[in-house]
């Protein structure tokens, strides 16, 4: 892991985070007007742990993701412009317009997949890390999944087998402290915020981190990633965030605190914070972020008008990627 | 010396569910202090504090299940294990699962005239609780990584100990020591305490506030400095040991190790043994200000990075012997058992158990 991040680095990181921000407050937007067919599930408020994540990762690296994969995505590389087209089910998007939101994926990226079924990420990284240690090309596996995930089935018999085959991979859980709409009052009963103590009983390292800070995450995900390579093994993340959105575009949302998300985005923005600590470090000028900002904001405006100008997919490719010949 | 008897005596308790969980875990050979542990060491401290008379606990409200899991003790124990458990009262503050948890807590467990709070945390808990208790005294108890401030002691003895200085058995005078802080001064404004060590390292960020890169730190300040700490404070206590009752404290000054005038090897975390270089090493004197020699970096306090500081920042630390006060928990004991307090009948000993135990 790099000793200091680079002015480089920081750009990129921020650029990331905002790519993910507008990305999914554009698609908020468009949601509402009608123009999206499917289901959509926003990761507004959560960049600094796709990003302080990825950022770590080359194109070898696997990871999963889950029904809110956009940010995933974005942080490990995949085009915006594809996935908009995407989620408009347009032939141009990232998977031919047949996947939608919640199956964006793009293997040459190293991005095995949204997913819609709540915690089918755990085995598929477990099988890519595995692949990993086979082919010891020094590649690792990253899981991306959430507290709601975290007591499904799935997700121990992933962890019990990369902890028995010392897997290089890494269990990234995003505790938003809803699962879908089960409200944290109900955690004791449920366990929800007990899942790192879980994974300590698997014998693998486990930690918690500030989610909301691209640092605490970037510092953590590091070494865990180091470690993995090094065939240290697997490691667990559990990183607290906040959505901003409800589980799903649409969802009334009336399990929350009323004031509770202005309060985040207030005070404990992804964004504002890492600009605060760049800015008041003097490595990064105020006026390069809101540079990026403006960069970001014609680029996603570019992605949807490319969707909405993007043909339909063929009818002839309707039975195309049903089945694999192997 | 016997003091005044209190019946309706309130104890606080603060239990960090973040403790012992940091990164850590990962770069060092830390153990894990699990959520169910902690609730379970609560239960413990309120079936001691019960057998003492102690009628009432408030308790910090979490998201983490620590609470929520001590409720069902309680509710599951007195039904089939015949448990008498004071009554427990959750804090009504909103919970943010940060620092901030805490700091309210205590503030609410002062306006509520409590008589003594038990800390369940490491360094960086029982820190936090010294910034906003005054002179409440504190049963500090360890359940972090690196513990040079609170003991690692048996929940229920610690409870008990508790209750006899809540309900005047032995006196806070008998029972407590004073203890020291390191201060820490921004731009003439202060803004933080240490209860062990306070470093200055060359970090940008705080990021995920562990510290256990001695390459990174610069100075260390200790409190005290005992030879068997783990932590930063362990350079010190191996370098020149201060005791917790004397009235001094100590400056390092760190370089790479092989210079200098001395290198130790050090244990920093657990498991992480590492060479330290010293350049310098001075006595601290009680508030003789000493500004720091960084010009940008992060201010480490008990073990966590907590603020970054820039160029132009003027930073002063010194040592302060107005520190918080805790709880002697053996001391307590010996004393209490001196007086025959434990010798059935005892105006102290109130639980309906215990009673019931006699009488068969």
């Amino acid at each position: 892991m790099k000793a200091q991040l680079s002015k480089e680095d920081l750009l990129k990181a921020y650029r990331k985070m905002r790519e993910i921000r507008e990305f999914e407050d554009r698609v908020h937007v468009e949601f509402a007007k009608g123009t999206l067919p499917g289901f959509v599930h926003l990761y507004s408020g959560e960049e600094a742990v796709a990003v302080g994540v990825c950022e770590h990762l080359n194109d070898l690296d696997r990871i999963a993701s889950t029904h809110r994969g956009h940010g995933h995505c974005i942080a490990k590389g995949v085009e915006l412009e594809g996935m908009m087209a995407e989620i408009y089910g347009k032939k141009t998007g990232t998977c031919g317009g047949k996947g939608g939101s919640m199956h964006i994926a793009d293997l040459d990226k190293g991005m095995m997949g949204a997913n819609g079924i709540v915690g089918a990420g755990p085995p598929l990284i477990a099988g890519a890390a595995l692949a990993s240690k086979l082919r010891k090309d020094g590649s690792v596996g990253v899981v991306f999944f959430g507290d709601g995930a975290s007591n499904q089935g799935t997700n121990f018999e992933s962890m019990n087998f990369a902890v028995t085959l010392d897997l290089p991979m890494i269990f990234v859980l995003e505790n938003n402290g809803y699962a879908e709409s089960t409200s944290p009052k109900y955690s004791a009963k449920v366990g929800s915020d007990n899942i790192a103590d879980r994974a300590r009983g698997f014998g693998m390292p486990a930690v918690t981190v500030d989610g909301n800070d691209f640092f605490a995450v970037y510092e953590a995900a590091g070494e865990a990633i180091e470690r993995a390579r090094k065939g240290g093994g697997p490691t667990f993340i559990e990183c607290k965030t906040m959505r901003y959105f409800g589980h799903f575009e649409g969802d009334a949302q009336t399990y929350r605190p009323k004031d509770e998300v202005k309060g985040a985005r207030a005070n404990d923005c992804p964004l504002k914070r890492f600009a605060a600590a760049v800015t008041s470090a003097g490595l990064v000028e105020a006026a390069e972020l809101e540079a990026i900002d403006k960069s970001v904001l014609d680029q996603v405006e570019k992605a949807v008008k490319a969707a909405e100008a993007a043909p339909q997919p063929d009818l002839d490719a309707l039975m195309a990627d049903v089945y694999v010949s192997y | 010396m016997a003091s005044e008897s209190f019946n309706n005596a309130t104890v606080g308790i603060i239990a960090n569910p973040a403790s012992g969980r940091d990164i850590r875990r990962l770069v060092s050979a830390a153990s894990g202090f699990s959520i169910a542990e902690k609730a379970n060491i609560v239960r413990r401290l309120c079936l001691g504090m019960s057998a003492i008379g102690v009628d009432k606990v408030c308790m910090m409200p979490d998201r983490s299940g620590i609470a929520g899991s001590v409720l069902r003790s309680m509710e599951q124990g007195t039904l089939a294990l015949d448990e008498h458990w004071p009554e427990i009262e959750l804090l009504e503050i909103p919970i943010q699962e940060k620092a901030i948890d805490t700091l309210r807590a205590v503030e609410k467990m002062v306006d509520m005239g409590v008589r003594i709070i038990i800390v369940l945390g490491g360094d960086g808990t029982h820190r936090l609780v010294a910034n906003n208790c005054g002179n409440i005294p504190l049963i500090a108890l360890s359940t972090g990584t690196n513990n040079a401030f609170p003991h690692f002691q048996e929940a229920t003895v610690a409870g008990m100990a508790a209750g006899l200085v809540a309900r005047g058995a032995v006196s806070v005078c008998e029972a407590t020591l004073r203890n020291k802080v390191l201060r820490v001064e921004i731009n003439g404004h202060c803004r933080d305490l240490a209860l062990v060590d306070l470093c200055l390292t060359d970090d940008m960020w705080v990021g995920s506030r562990a510290m256990w890169k001695p390459e990174r730190v610069k100075e260390i300040f200790v409190t005290y400095a005992e030879s068997d700490a783990i932590g930063l404070s362990a350079v010190a206590g191996l370098a020149n040991p201060i005791s917790r009752d004397s009235g001094q404290g100590l400056h390092l000054t760190l370089c790479p190790p092989g210079q200098g005038m001395l290198t130790l090897c050090a244990p920093i975390a657990p498991g992480l043994i590492v060479p330290v270089g010293i350049s310098e090493l001075r006595i601290l004197r009680p508030h003789e200000k000493i500004p720091v020699s960084l010009t940008t970096g992060v201010v480490t306090l008990d073990g966590e990075r907590e603020f970054a500081f820039r160029d132009g920042d003027r930073i002063n630390v010194w040592l302060d012997l107005d520190g918080p006060l805790t709880i002697d928990v053996p001391r307590v004991l010996h004393v209490a058992a001196e007086r025959g307090i434990f010798t059935w009948p005892s105006p102290y000993i109130s639980s309906k158990s215990l009673q019931q135990g006699v009488a068969e």
